[in-house]
């Protein structure tokens, strides 16, 4: 059975980045869930090589960064899976560990590739695995909880933030938990400088008895995620509503209602927190095709940046998004806090407007530039009418369902430019700009 | 942490230049050892939606604070030349006495501060001593700049601009950082400035000189000509589009102009002519620097000092008068530099520091204790006595009119820098008309001269003894009679006015005597009193809400011939001196002249009767006091404290408003204060053994 162009684009753009019209066009001939599993299918994805500047000695941290991040914009500009690297920064997102305080770009893309191999895998697994790695343990200060001197910091987000929820555990458990992830943290001082490596230094934790959820026992750090995801069948379905919830709010819309996430979660749960089946249940959802989710969400600022570079056809090393990140608020690898980022009013002002603008002037320059053009797009802009000129804009980046208004401020746009002094020069590069800020270009 | 060199520090505590905007927290909040456990705090910044102009009030302040990055050289900006420990530590650095502009004290101008030299000289420019930490101070650029940008013990990463930006509601354009990035100090836990170019090309819709880009804005605000009809998530975006299309053209003009070529002038001209247009900005910030020179500094930091005296010269010529009475400029840095010279002609970092407020309504003059050259701590550093909290405290109490505790989680002392903002001010300390041209023209000498008298007061039992407080100036004695029921100061608080029960009125100090109502009939005993604003007259206020004007004062009305529910217990004139209010004990007001009727407690029940009033500075508010210390506000006059939820030894039976206009004080019959808002305490009778009651309060 068939489906309508308008679905297929929704669930591309949603389960990646910036479909091309062509792209689309080759599923409609297929029902959803076929869709479906060819996406959730990861087995064809590119291999990954480390970015080249990550083990470069020469470089400073700020150096590795830029390289991380433009391999991994790149990454979600041409992936044949672009599912997978939206479920990486999804869970980047979730498990929200920032270089302000992990001070290398070594151990956040560790961390980044954890998340990227387990990203359609098992939650559990997941979680025990960031939980073992330095990047996130340093995050949240458990290199330094220890024996007689617990640090709250880690087991509180583990069960705040990560897994269950506010609300759902007490500040005894909270007690119970840090003393439990006593000891889990790096090698530490080695004589010489400050070794990185994961350790459990078993001197440093806490073996005497924990009451964790009712339990009294010497719990350790992976038995209390155990607890959580697998044991306790109460906490389990907890946790997986909670991230059933998440995982509908940013891949169809914010707060869903209970019956969405009971649905949702409760075949989370029954697959043993397998986010595949998380993934496939939510895409497969009527709702996920409703108004409510087509309108629910707008492009992050990533989202942004890599639709125009998608759409422009101009890699990173081009496009220089670490020039823009910052400025915009979704810096990768540089989360505001450990909740990460939030969705969409968060992203609307007069300075993230700017940001988009400034962005998109960027764009356009570049991508016209006399001596060095780094894209083609409308290079034929000025033999076009305002009405072929605007539909070209809308097909090239993506916008299938523009309004009446935008149509005809762009086409009104063009034929005034028109009427003025000769300005041919200004035509692509305003293009390129004006429809990179249409509210439709700006909707996930 | 180990240290960064200076840009290092900027890129972490602010963001790229390359932008509009920027963030600082994300990158402070987790370089920061401080703020582990702020995991539920919402990054809330973006969520303002848009900036909104809305012009501001006439005794709003507004505040530029120049941010002298890098740890400007406070002892060669104001370099103590009486001191031989000076030049004796600074032997190829130290700024000549003959050369230093001369501003006695011991201290000097750097060279290059010509115009600091004649704000000095007007009056306008406090210079505060030895401000810094205290204690354990950090001598890293990035934890000291980050701390003095916090100014919290429990910062969540924000910082102190941000926390006052939450609490006057968030709006972004009320805070804005001129170097197209918003530093930390200036992001708060739900809102944060905003980032305004220093050049017209930074920000869509600012640059209004070609049609190309005239059509380009009208049609992004065409899209937002109708629903979308792609969701309310669409037609927000389209909406903001316009918004910030629109407000690109309302600060258009601020780029209109002369541009100086320094950066610095440049920036500082676009900061007065933003404030000009009356968008609602109360916090600008403009960066200058480097001030990091460990090497070399003797020509850098001229350069710096010229520029800094340039930028300030081209603020002041670019500031409407509008402004001129409702804006101070203050500078600082993440620290002071060591006082000994190093081998390579530089300073290293150091501790204690100068800072520059400099404005019309400045309280010039020299603020706290200028730091021992030769008393030293273990790094050779000089030691603060002015934690810089306190330099926040008293912008955000005085100027800002806002609770400082809330925005720096602790009380620190009010330096009281500051003459009330605007034109309003009531207090007369002679900085009249002379003082408009105090900055950027003519110099004013002298305009601050009696200021020291107004944070005094007075008080007096019901048996006529005078008591005086702080630097209240003896004005002779009271003597006996009939008990003394309310007292009020001359203008220029160098005499005071005493009015007894049975219409006595003395003329004590520098006060003028115009005539009472001893020895004539009255219906009910007096039991208020107001001063002319000029201090050439007064009312008296009869218990039956009669009104007996002399000098002067003139008769605008009473209640002489009405009935009242319950007696009138005080009064207060409106600044103009066109009117005034008095109040009844159940917290009734009745209005006459042109003081304005803004509420009554008359229809509330009252725990305890209402026994004072006073008006706010403005006039446009007034204050009632219970007995019990309960304060009701009205109008402008905020709440700044009550002793409502206290049980009070004796009951109140007066009330002030503080000198600086942003605050308060009682007296109980047992002589006990209470002080609330910038209203120094200065001393009390709590504790000694009276005669009678005190009955009445001046200050």
């Amino acid at each position: 059975m068939p489906t309508s162009y308008g679905d297929v684009a929704h669930l591309l753009r949603r389960a990646g980045y910036a479909p091309t019209g062509a792209e689309i066009q080759a599923l409609t001939a297929s029902d959803i869930p076929t869709i479906v599993e060819s996406l959730l299918d990861l087995s064809g994805a590119p291999g990954v090589s480390t970015p080249t500047g990550l083990n470069d000695p020469n470089l400073g941290d700020w150096e590795k960064w830029v390289s991380t991040t433009q391999w991994w914009l790149d990454r979600m500009r041409t992936t044949s899976k672009p599912l997978q690297e939206k479920m990486t920064f999804f869970w980047h997102n979730h498990f929200a560990t920032s270089r302000e305080k992990v001070d290398s770009m070594a151990l956040l893309w560790q961390q980044n590739q954890t998340m990227r191999t387990n990203c359609l895998g098992n939650f559990r697994t997941l979680t025990l695995a960031l939980s073992q790695q330095p990047a996130l343990l340093l995050y949240l200060d458990n290199d330094s909880n220890e024996v007689g001197a617990p640090n709250e910091n880690f087991a509180r987000e583990l069960m705040e933030l990560f897994t269950l929820g506010v609300n759902q555990y007490t500040q005894a458990d909270v007690v119970a938990a840090a003393r439990a992830w006593t000891g889990y943290g790096i090698v530490g001082w080695n004589g010489t400088n400050v070794d990185y490596t994961y350790k459990f230094n078993a001197i440093a934790h806490d073996n005497g008895n924990k009451t964790f959820f009712g339990t009294t026992k010497n719990w350790d750090g992976p038995g209390i995620i155990n607890e959580i995801l697998s044991a306790n069948l109460t906490k389990k379905l907890t946790a997986a509503k909670f991230i059933a919830r998440k995982a509908w709010s940013w891949f169809a819309y914010p707060n869903p209602s209970n019956a969405i996430v009971d649905a949702v979660g409760t075949a989370f749960y029954n697959s043993d927190l397998d986010i595949k089946v998380l993934m496939r249940t939510i895409f497969n959802h009527s709702e996920f095709y409703s108004t409510t989710a087509k309108q629910g969400l707008l492009r992050t600022p990533i989202e942004f940046i890599v639709a125009m570079m998608r759409y422009m056809g101009i890699s990173a090393a081009d496009a220089h998004p670490e020039w823009f990140l910052d400025a915009m608020g979704m810096a990768p690898f540089t989360p505001p806090n450990v909740a990460g980022w939030k969705q969409n009013l968060y992203w609307v002002s007069s300075a993230a407007f700017w940001a988009r603008a400034d962005f998109a002037t960027h764009m356009g320059w570049i991508a016209t530039d006399n001596q060095n053009p780094k894209s083609n797009v409308f290079i034929n802009i000025q033999n076009m009418g305002p009405a072929a000129a605007t539909n070209d804009a809308f097909n090239t980046f993506g916008v299938n369902t523009p309004s009446i208004q935008t149509r005809t401020t762009l086409e009104n746009w063009l034929a005034d430019q028109r009427g003025g002094l000769y300005q041919g020069w200004v035509e692509r590069p305003y293009m390129i700009r004006m429809i990179s800020l249409t509210p439709e270009f700006q909707m996930a | 942490m180990n240290d960064l060199d200076y840009a290092q520090v900027r890129k972490n505590l602010g963001s790229v230049d390359r932008s509009p905007f920027g963030l600082s927290r994300r990158r402070f909040l987790q370089a920061s050892m401080a703020v582990g456990g702020a995991a539920t705090l919402l990054p809330g910044w973006m969520q303002d939606i848009f900036a909104n102009a809305t012009p501001l009030g006439p005794t709003e302040g507004i505040v530029v604070l120049v941010m002298m990055g890098g740890g400007v050289d406070g002892l060669n900006m104001v370099p103590p030349i009486s001191d031989s420990a000076y030049y004796a530590k600074r032997s190829t650095l130290a700024v000549p006495a003959a050369s230093a502009l001369n501003i006695g004290n011991g201290l000097g101008l750097h060279p290059n501060l010509g115009n600091v030299k004649q704000y000095w000289d007007n009056g306008k420019t406090a210079i505060v001593q030895g401000v810094g930490v205290p204690s354990n101070p950090d001598l890293s650029h990035f934890t000291s700049m980050a701390n003095w940008m916090m100014a919290s013990n429990n910062p969540n990463g924000t910082g102190w601009v941000g926390r006052y930006l939450d609490s006057i509601g968030g709006d972004s354009l009320k805070v804005v950082s001129l170097d197209t990035n918003v530093p930390l100090h200036m992001v708060g836990n739900t809102s944060r400035g905003i980032g305004l170019p220093d050049d017209i090309n930074g920000a869509m819709g600012v640059d209004q000189s070609h049609d190309y880009d005239l059509r380009e804005y009208q049609g992004i605000r065409n899209f937002a000509s109708a629903p979308t009809g792609l969701g309310v998530l669409a037609d927000q975006l389209a909406l903001v589009g316009q918004k910030t299309i629109d407000l690109g053209s309302q600060i258009a003009g601020a780029y209109v102009g002369p541009q100086p070529d320094n950066y610095f002038a440049k920036k500082m001209a676009l900061a007065a002519r933003l404030i000009n247009l009356d968008l609602g900005v109360r916090v600008i910030n403009v960066e200058q620097g480097d001030f990091d020179h460990h090497h070399a500094e003797q020509n850098p930091f001229n350069d710096r000092m010229a520029e800094l005296n340039a930028g300030l010269g081209s603020f002041f010529a670019n500031l409407s008068t509008t402004f001129l009475n409702r804006v101070t400029v203050v500078t600082f840095s993440e620290f002071g530099r060591r006082p000994n010279q190093n081998d390579s002609g530089g300073t290293d970092h150091g501790t204690a520091n100068n800072l520059l407020v400099i404005g019309n309504r400045v309280k010039g003059g020299l603020y706290g204790v200028r730091p021992s050259l030769t008393q030293l701590d273990g790094d050779n550093n000089l030691i603060a006595n002015v934690p810089y909290q306190s330099v926040y405290a008293s912008i955000l109490e005085s100027w800002l009119h806002t609770d400082s505790v809330a925005i720096l989680g602790t009380q620190y002392a009010n330096l009281n820098l500051f003459e009330s903002v605007g034109d309003a001010g009531a207090s007369g300390n002679g900085v009249g008309a002379g003082t408009q041209a105090g900055l950027g023209s003519a110099p004013a000498p002298g305009a601050f001269s009696n200021m020291s008298a107004a944070s005094g007061y007075w008080m007096s039992t019901a048996g006529g003894v005078l008591y005086r407080f702080g630097n209240a100036p003896d004005v002779g004695t009271a003597g006996g009679g009939a008990p003394i029921v309310a007292m009020t100061p001359t203008s220029d608080h160098n005499g005071l006015f005493v009015t007894r029960s049975d219409g006595t009125v003395q003329a004590l100090g520098t006060a003028t005597h115009h005539g009472d109502m001893a020895n004539k009939q009255l219906n009910r005993a007096i039991v208020g009193m107001a001063a002319h604003p000029t201090g050439e007259g007064y009312w008296l206020l009869g218990g039956d809400g009669g009104i007996f004007s002399f000098g002067n004062a003139e008769f605008f009305g009473s209640t002489g011939g009405m009935r009242l529910n319950q007696p009138v217990v005080g009064m207060a004139a409106t600044p103009t001196g066109k009117g005034y209010w008095f109040v009844a004990s159940d917290g009734g007001v009745f209005c006459f002249g042109d003081a304005p009727f803004l509420g009554s407690m008359g229809a509330v029940h009252l725990n305890k009767p209402v026994v004072g009033m006073a008006s706010s500075a403005s006039g446009d508010g007034y204050w009632l006091v219970a007995a019990d210390g309960g304060i009701f506000s009205f109008g402008d006059a905020e709440f700044f404290g009550s002793t409502g939820g206290m049980t009070l030894n004796k009951p109140i039976v007066g009330m002030n408003r503080s000198p600086g206009g942003r605050g308060y004080m009682f007296v109980a019959t047992d002589g006990g204060v209470f002080c609330f808002g910038d209203a120094p305490f200065q001393g009390s009778l709590g504790g000694s053994t009276l005669a009678s009651p005190v009955t009445a309060l001046a200050g």
